[in-house]
């Protein structure tokens, strides 16, 4: 008997329910990403610059995590790789990039499930003078 | 059917459409809200890299803004007129990864805030703050502040002798903290990335100072907490080394030079980058931080702008990690039974932010 109020009713707030999805802006959250992928570029410039990265001598990865680890908050975490000039990437901590060869941000975020991953990457000139990169990856905990 | 039935349906009916436009409306206001508060957001953090950009980004546009500042300091010049030659205020020592350190000093403790309305959005706040993450310790070099009065602590780069052994290539950091008035307390963690704390020397602790040594695969770590009792002075100093192998006279090989310079220059270069993970000089029953030197003039961390009362309101942060240069100045450096005397501009690596609140 009600058939028609019913209707008009579910379809009336149906309606009003697609209407009111919050718009999809995801500002704030890329501005988080885009912190963190300043911060990552700026502590790779650092490393140049303090010359613990340089072209002088073989990197030292031991001494170029540690110093990665003082800069980087308690709240977050980081992975680095390295890329020689064959483009072969490998990982130089045991974070969270696995093997040598995976390690590119869609196998990242697919890894451990963070989409707010950032990333940030230096190219120099290594002691063997070749130009090489190293990748810094940086992530929220929370 | 009876009449009343039929009322009676027509009421239920009424209500249900009732609950249903109470229900509308109190969605359309929580939307209304939430959207609103979104575009605060976003409109905030557009002002927060504006400011970054036009303030941290930027040179000073005066070019004679060194001279107006000297003659200020001097005397020469009034408040009122200095303040009357800046419409714009920039910070950065032209080149964009670094800050003039005496710019921004400047800015912190004479420009007027109103001077950045025009980067912001009606009803804006804005605070710009630093706090140093690294520092360049050879750049610290100074002598002990005098304490007295106001609560300050210190951390610098001490002559290199007598905390660890005269052949290994290493520097001396001292961490102070003084004042006469009572119930301030320094605490702060300083991480010696791939070092060994080779050596510590105490002066004037009391039983309520504290002083931890962590020597770790990744690194030393020093941890420091300091309760000023009032005509109190407190001080370590802090022998650490990347490489400690001896190395017999590499303090003259450094001040003068030699056939193995580059070696020890190596070593040098590796110690001079620590980093600060921690600090604070706080009274916390006035609520009241005091300053924190980098070598004996550099504020190691600082703000200028509106506090921000409320973190719940709309507020976005836009920030970096620079490096600060200080003003060049020269200082006699004793290193072993070395001595030399060097130009040293105070250096640190920072973070800086805007954070904009609405």
């Amino acid at each position: 008997m009600y058939f028609i109020e019913i209707i008009f009713a579910v379809l009336l707030v149906s309606l009003l329910y697609t209407g009111m999805q919050h718009t999809s802006n995801n500002n704030f959250d890329n501005s988080a990403v885009e912190y963190n992928e300043n911060f990552a570029f700026d502590i790779l410039r650092s490393l140049a610059e303090y010359e613990i990265i340089n072209e002088y001598e073989s990197e030292d990865w031991g001494l170029i995590e540690d110093f990665v680890s003082g800069f980087v908050d308690d709240y977050r975490e980081f992975d680095l790789d390295y890329c020689s000039t064959s483009s072969v990437c490998y990982p130089i901590n045991d974070g969270a990039l696995g093997t040598a060869g995976g390690n590119n941000i869609t196998n990242l975020k697919s890894n451990f499930g963070n989409q707010d991953l950032a990333s940030a990457q230096l190219a120099y000139r290594s002691s063997d003078g070749n130009w090489s990169s190293i990748r810094l990856y940086i992530w929220d905990k929370l | 059917m009876k009449k009343g039935s039929v009322v009676g349906e027509y009421i239920i009916v009424a209500f249900f459409f009732m609950i249903i436009l109470v229900g509308v409306i109190k969605v359309t206001i929580h939307h209304t809200s939430f959207e609103g508060n979104k575009i605060d957001s976003d409109l905030a953090c557009e002002s927060a890299k504006r400011l970054f950009r036009e303030v941290v980004d930027r040179p000073p546009l005066e070019s004679n803004w060194k001279t107006s500042y000297n003659n200020f300091i001097g005397g020469s010049v009034s408040m009122d007129g200095l303040r009357g030659n800046w419409t714009q205020f920039g910070i950065s020592n032209g080149n964009r990864y670094e800050v003039d350190y005496t710019a921004l000093d400047f800015l912190i403790n004479n420009v007027s805030m109103v001077n950045f309305t025009e980067y912001l959005n009606r009803g804006e706040g804005f605070l710009i703050s630093y706090e140093a993450v690294g520092v360049d310790v050879n750049s610290i070099y100074s002598e002990k502040i005098t304490f007295g009065g106001v609560p300050k602590a210190q951390i610098w780069m001490n002559a290199t002798s007598g905390v660890g052994a005269d052949n290994v290539i290493h520097n001396v950091l001292g961490i102070a903290a003084g004042s006469n008035e009572i119930g301030s307390r320094f605490e702060t963690k300083l991480f010696f990335p791939n070092a060994t704390i080779i050596g510590t020397q105490n002066s004037s602790l009391d039983s309520g100072d504290l002083v931890t040594i962590s020597n770790g695969t990744d690194g030393a770590t020093v941890s420091v907490d300091f309760n000023i009792e009032g005509n109190d002075e407190d001080i370590v100093y802090i022998a650490y080394t990347v490489n400690d192998t001896s190395v017999a006279g590499w303090d003259s090989v450094w001040t003068t030079g030699g056939a193995t310079f580059f070696d020890v220059d190596k070593v040098v270069t590796k110690n001079n980058l620590i980093m600060i993970r921690n600090m604070n000089l706080k009274n916390s029953s006035l609520g009241t931080e005091y300053s924190i030197y980098l070598g004996n003039n550099t504020l190691a961390k600082s703000q200028f702008g509106a506090e921000q009362l409320d973190s719940s309101q709309n507020q976005c942060e836009f920030g970096r990690i620079y490096t600060f240069i200080g003003g060049k100045k020269q200082v006699n450096q004793t290193i072993v039974n070395s001595a030399y005397n060097i130009y040293v501009r105070p250096t640190f690596v920072s973070k800086i932010t805007v954070l904009i609140s609405k």
